[in-house]
């Protein structure tokens, strides 16, 4: 523990040292937040509910769905495929510490700086444009699950990603299928609008893939907006889906590995 | 001697797609690649001993490099048997990766930004370094290689040479028993190289460890090596003393002049292989045998303000072993 500790302190020291591009991604992402609200102000212009959802729900569920994608979709992992083809990786490899320890300690960082910076710009929001929200009622229960499946959310996503870096092992175009996949990640995962707001089949179909998992559920659980059936049945898929990557993950390792070939190192 | 490294018939292959020049070259190799198969290294075997010091030689793409990738761990040998202190390396076992380390003279491992104190605190932890035994061997390491002042400075503000330091220190803080160093020197001017070269010597010296070298500067092989396991083409074709491939090889010495008067190269050519003409400096190549007859002639005949004999680089006896080997295998 201590290890991972220091590891996390050393990966924080560095984190300082790409202040631009960091403040870069940020302010992307707050853009996207002032697009959304404006984009669903004017949905909801004269209405009152739509697709079952009020403007005051729709709100809170895309400042939610902000701070939970900038939990779970923040990762550190974009650069394992750069390391797996310019041969950094070996510099790991040498190291008697697990590549998923390190990465780990890496993800750590980035979730929390992410996380932090994205509360803030939520203040920021609610300081500038003023959106009428009321707040939500919390319960403990619905607290409890949306950490547990936050947790599972985050941990699912990292062996995705993970995923993602190693296709480095078998080629050296990694960044097309990364930009690829994150723009599918986004739009299914319900950082843009809650799903159910979709056509029955289509929801119904897209639950069985693992991103809906990521965002809009966790939220949708906070908002205590599901049943405690769908709350269980949820939690359950995602343990479910994470297990898989995680085998996915040790797999390519192991398969990535045996033809590695360091080079550039 | 404890035997610490074992390599048997170790083969390592890598796939490489050839793609053609330009536009149509790039779209054809879309659809059609043709497969390349290079043999890095192709069947070696060797055998190193406890605090011995062997330098690996070999050209450019001989596979020296990929040979101790793969006896670190790094890599995954296609074929063959390796064995390092009782480990096969790609399992890369902790208490194996605790006990070696595999320095590459081209690349930084330490963070960039931070001083190299930080990155020494962070590996004192992965490799469960004792308090005690840190202190110590940074304090040792360190002051050997004058780097106590150093330790603060964010390693972008350092020299190559000092970073190289940097590197060294924190590859050894966990003293490993067996070193695979490769090109450590590389870039580094005369006197850091000296350095580093006298630094590598007392290491082996001090902790008895089993230490492998690759280096492109003859200079390091030369004053480090006694013995030298020479490959070429991922083959290996001398295992054995230095200087007895030397005087199997240098048929030739190099006699250096300054002259005090004009002389013609012909009147040179005619006594020896003139290697270098630029007045007063005359360079000579002469048979090892003919040495004492030559230098006599050449004494009698011109008037020379300064004379030397030496023996030719390693690069050329390399050079020689292989334009003769290619005749014989």
């Amino acid at each position: 523990m201590k290890v991972f500790k220091t590891l996390v302190k050393t990966e924080f020291y560095t984190y300082l040292a790409y202040r631009l591009n960091f403040v870069l991604w940020r302010l992307r992402n707050f853009l996207w937040l002032v697009f959304l609200y404006f984009f669903w102000k004017a949905v909801f212009q004269g209405e009152i509910t739509l697709f079952g959802y009020t403007k005051n729900e729709i709100f809170l569920y895309i400042l939610f769905a902000q701070v939970v994608s900038s939990f779970v979709l923040s990762t550190a992992t974009g650069g394992i495929g750069g390391m797996i083809n310019d041969g950094t990786l070996t510099d790991i490899l040498l190291l008697p510490y697990s590549f998923f320890k390190i990465m780990a300690a890496k993800e750590v960082i980035d979730k929390l700086v992410n996380f932090a910076f994205s509360i803030f710009e939520i203040f920021l929001f609610i300081l500038l444009f003023n959106p009428e929200i009321v707040g939500v009622q919390l319960t403990w229960q619905s607290v409890l699950m949306f950490i547990i499946s936050l947790l599972l959310a985050t941990t699912l996503y990292f062996f995705i990603a993970l995923n993602l870096g190693f296709i480095g092992f078998w080629s050296t175009e990694v960044w097309a299928p990364r930009f690829l996949f994150m723009v599918v990640v986004w739009l299914l995962a319900g950082n843009y609008f809650p799903l159910d707001v979709l056509p029955t089949g289509l929801y119904k179909a897209l639950n069985l893939l693992p991103f809906p998992y990521l965002v809009y559920f966790p939220v949708k659980v906070l908002l205590g907006k599901a049943e405690v059936a769908e709350v269980a049945g949820g939690v359950f898929v995602l343990f479910v889906w994470t297990l898989i990557f995680y085998g996915f993950t040790k797999f390519l390792w192991i398969k990535g590995l045996k033809v590695y070939t360091a080079q550039g190192a | 001697m404890k035997r610490v490294v074992k390599v048997e018939n170790l083969k390592k292959y890598y796939v490489t797609y050839k793609k053609e020049a330009g536009f149509f070259g790039a779209i054809k190799s879309f659809f059609k690649r043709e497969k390349k198969i290079v043999k890095a290294v192709d069947g070696i075997s060797f055998e190193l001993f406890e605090g011995e010091l062997v330098g690996f030689i070999g050209q450019n793409g001989a596979g020296k490099t990929t040979t101790l990738k793969c006896l670190s761990g790094v890599l995954y040998p296609d074929e063959g048997k390796i064995d390092v202190l009782g480990f096969f390396p790609f399992e890369r076992k902790k208490e194996f990766l605790k006990k070696i380390a595999f320095v590459m003279g081209r690349r930084g491992t330490l963070y960039w930004d931070l001083p190299a104190i930080d990155s020494y605190l962070l590996y004192k932890e992965i490799y469960e370094i004792g308090e005690d035994k840190f202190e110590r061997t940074l304090k040792e390491l360190s002051e050997m290689l004058d780097f106590d002042k150093l330790l603060n400075q964010p390693l972008r503000n350092l020299s190559l040479g000092e970073r190289m330091k940097a590197e060294l220190i924190a590859s050894l803080l966990h003293r490993p028993k067996v070193l695979f160093l490769d090109e450590p020197t590389i870039g580094l001017d005369v006197v850091m190289q000296k350095v580093l070269r006298d630094f590598i010597k007392e290491y082996n010296r001090r902790y008895k460890a089993t230490i492998l070298l690759t280096s492109h500067y003859m200079e390091d092989v030369e004053v480090l090596c006694k013995r030298v396991i020479v490959i070429h083409k991922g083959k290996l074709y001398y295992d054995g003393d230095l200087q007895t491939l030397k005087k199997k090889y240098v048929r030739a010495k190099r006699v250096e002049m300054v002259l005090k008067e004009r002389v013609e190269r012909e009147k040179f050519e005619k006594i020896g292989k003139v290697k270098e003409y630029s007045l007063p400096r005359v360079v000579l190549e002469i048979e090892r045998e003919k040495v004492p007859d030559k230098i006599k002639e050449v004494l009698s005949r011109f008037r020379i303000a300064d004379l030397s004999v030496s023996e030719p680089d390693i690069a050329d006896i390399v050079r020689n072993f292989f334009l003769e080997s290619n005749e014989s295998f």
